[in-house]
């Protein structure tokens, strides 16, 4: 409940300066990218795995950001909005479109309980940053939005602009990638 | 990074949300909103409102890209004529010339309406900046009068190298104007004005004093 | 009268001499005691200011003097000292008398010395170095500590000592600069001038030059970057850090060629611009390597 509280002043203190940067005022829009960017960034880095590339579309990000700010609607999380458009940017970016999987009825009931994300062990940070590096595309997308970004399948969908569907079979997939990479229980 | 002992975690929301860039992109960010393409205004704040920043917005896209290809054009010609007036007359006024508006750089102060700016305002546009250059170009003529001949030579050659830099790289600009290599690489030029400037500055003012 | 005769000439000469307030040149020398540690400031307008480190507590001037009117001033107050030139009533008119300096330091003196045109070189001195001129040529050994070395046109020639890792900042509008076995940290920036610089064991390693070619062989530290822009000059970049580093080129119109097989790519469809991104092994070094129009080639140290 104090989360969400505290959640909501931040977004009404950042409508504020949406509101602002929509009118012009660069220092607002400044803000606002002082706020997001290591976040921006670091959705970037993951999903690119290239620190060149994720500037870039970091950069790209926030321009798109700038020229859309009026179809923004305040109510809304204006990180997550970000965030969006920042995958809209990494995707774009790439050369083929990414892979998708199948999911048959059987993996549907072993998909349904991947929320569970506690590890038996403790992996250290660079190991397990590797090892989701390490992943194919689809996989990976979905699992920094979803393992580390805390996004629903839903929300990750809409963003990858897959079907929730296949957020979780790529979800499933990741998991079982990295088990088999990092050896401890995922 | 770091040399701390690396973090080991259980649950793969504990991997930090937040990685800073490796270095500031606000600059950079700045220089291409401030762009032709990128509007100095939302889209609909070009429309409808009345934009706080309006006095660096252009009303219309239009008008916007064909006065940023103008400064261009305009930015060409008067670092051609700067240079070739530094170069034959020596240094004779060069300050004052650079502060009369014929420097290649087109700052909104030294330009009016939509002829300046565009390509170089974000960066040339902060007061503190401006007030530096100016102050610096005051007392550049004095400052180049007290340099040894040959020294006095070469510091006019090189900032006529930068005047030719910036119009390669403005040219460049008006065809490509989100190009972010160019973009920094402008920026870096007219922080090697400065350079230059504080050096003549610093020469002048008692270096090897006796 | 030959007698009257020579005689005449001796008053002749006697009063040019005294007319011209020349007189002859002389050697002047002055000691006093220094801080081992303690800063030595040198200034010197024209002719040469050479500046030794030595394992003695003390600071020793010789100064060649042309002219009568100018007069050695040494002091040495709460652990600084200071060496300068002075002028007659006249002040200093241009071209009023080289002076040479010999100064002799505590090794572990922190040294800045200033000149319009004399030469400034150094040696055998450790402690942190300042050293800048407006047209005369730099000549440094350097030591560990933060240095910083400026000139407007005249050349700049500095070499690591072997005496630990420092960092340098050098910066030279038309002069070229070479640095040679530098230990550490480097900032290098000219406009016109070409640029040449070996360093090891580097953190960061930023070099830039408008016009000037650019020639750098460094050995970075496990996570160290280079970065390195021109604007028209040519750049040849030899790279290496422990386990490897990425690579990110990228040219407006320059060509970019590299030792490891490796072909750039364009960075646009419908326009000039050239990248080259990759990586040899698997190292945190990062090499960040931009130019407009100048050419790019990246090779392993």
């Amino acid at each position: 409940m104090g989360l969400a509280a505290v959640k909501s002043e931040q977004v009404d203190w950042e409508a504020g300066l949406v509101q602002r940067a929509r009118s012009g005022d660069m220092r607002a829009f400044e803000r606002l990218y002082r706020d997001h960017v290591g976040r921006v960034y670091g959705l970037c880095l993951r999903l690119t795995r290239d620190p060149a590339g994720a500037e870039d579309c970091a950069q790209e990000a926030f321009v798109n950001a700038w020229r859309a700010l009026g179809r923004f609607e305040t109510r809304s999380s204006f990180g997550t909005w970000l965030h969006r458009i920042a995958v809209n940017v990494v995707l774009s970016r790439r050369r083929r479109p990414t892979e998708q999987i199948e999911l048959s009825s059987h993996d549907v009931e072993q998909v349904e309980s991947d929320h569970d994300w506690t590890l038996d062990t403790p992996v250290e940070v660079g190991e397990i940053e590797s090892a989701i590096a390490a992943l194919p595309e689809g996989a990976r997308d979905v699992l920094v939005l979803c393992g580390i970004y805390g996004y629903s399948h839903g929300e990750a969908g809409q963003m990858l602009g897959v079907a929730e569907g296949t957020c979780k079979a790529q979800l499933h997939r990741a998991r079982a990638l990295l088990r088999a990479k990092l050896h401890p229980e995922v | 990074m770091s040399d701390t002992a690396p973090t080991k975690i259980t649950r793969l929301d504990e991997l930090p949300r937040d990685i800073p860039p490796p270095r500031d992109g606000w600059p950079a960010l700045e220089a291409r909103l401030l762009l032709p393409n990128g509007t100095t205004a939302t889209d609909e704040g070009l429309r409808g409102a009345r934009p706080t920043i309006v006095r660096r917005s252009v009303t219309h896209r239009s008008a916007v890209w064909f006065g940023a290809v103008a400064a261009a054009v305009a930015a060409v010609a008067a670092g051609i004529l700067v240079d070739r007036l530094i170069l034959q007359a020596g240094h004779a006024d060069v300050g004052r010339q650079l502060t009369a508006g014929q420097s290649p750089i087109q700052t909104r102060g030294e330009q009016g309406g939509e002829r300046g700016g565009e390509l170089a305002a974000a960066f040339v546009s902060d007061p503190r900046y401006l007030a530096e250059r100016s102050a610096l170009l005051a007392s550049l003529d004095e400052r180049l009068k007290s340099l040894p001949p040959q020294t006095r030579r070469q510091v006019l050659a090189s900032l006529a190298t930068i005047h030719q830099s910036m119009q390669q790289i403005q040219q460049a600009l008006g065809r490509e104007p989100t190009n972010a290599l160019l973009q920094g690489l402008l920026i870096d030029t007219y922080q090697d004005e400065m350079r230059v400037l504080t050096a003549v500055q610093e020469a002048g003012t008692g270096s090897g004093e006796s | 009268m030959r007698t009257s005769a020579f005689l005449s000439l001796a008053v002749v000469t006697v009063a040019a001499s005294l007319a011209l307030g020349t007189a002859q040149a002389r050697t002047v020398q002055q000691q006093v005691s220094a801080d081992p540690r303690g800063a030595v400031d040198v200034s010197d307008v024209s002719g040469r200011i050479e500046i030794i480190g030595w394992d003695n507590p003390q600071v020793s001037v010789t100064a060649n003097l042309e002219r009568d009117s100018q007069r050695l001033e040494v002091k040495s107050d709460r652990g600084r000292t200071s060496v300068r030139v002075t002028h007659g009533p006249g002040g200093f008119v241009d071209g009023g008398g080289d002076v040479r300096l010999v100064v002799h330091v505590p090794r572990e003196s922190e040294v800045n010395a200033s000149s319009v045109s004399a030469d400034i070189a150094s040696s055998s001195v450790t402690g942190a170095q300042h050293l800048q001129s407006v047209s005369g040529e730099i000549d440094a050994e350097l030591g560990a500590g933060t240095n910083e070395v400026k000139s407007v046109s005249g050349a700049i020639h500095l070499r690591g000592s072997g005496a630990g890792s420092g960092s340098l900042r050098v910066t030279d509008v038309s002069g070229e600069v070479k640095v040679s076995k530098l230990a550490g940290d480097l900032e290098a920036t000219t406009i016109s001038g070409d640029l040449d610089a070996q360093v090891a064991a580097a953190h960061s390693v930023r070099v830039h030059t408008t016009s000037g070619d650019l020639e750098l062989n460094a050995g970075l530290e496990r996570d160290g970057t280079i970065e390195a822009e021109t604007v028209s000059g040519d750049q040849h970049i030899a790279a290496s850090a422990p386990a490897g580093f990425q690579y990110e080129v990228r040219t407006f119109s320059g060509e970019i060629n590299d030792c490891f097989g490796q072909r750039s790519e364009r960075t646009s469809e419908y326009g000039p611009g050239r990248r080259l991104d990759g990586a040899r092994g698997a190292g945190n070094g990062h090499v960040r390597i931009k130019s407009l129009s100048g050419d790019v080639s990246l090779c392993d140290h």
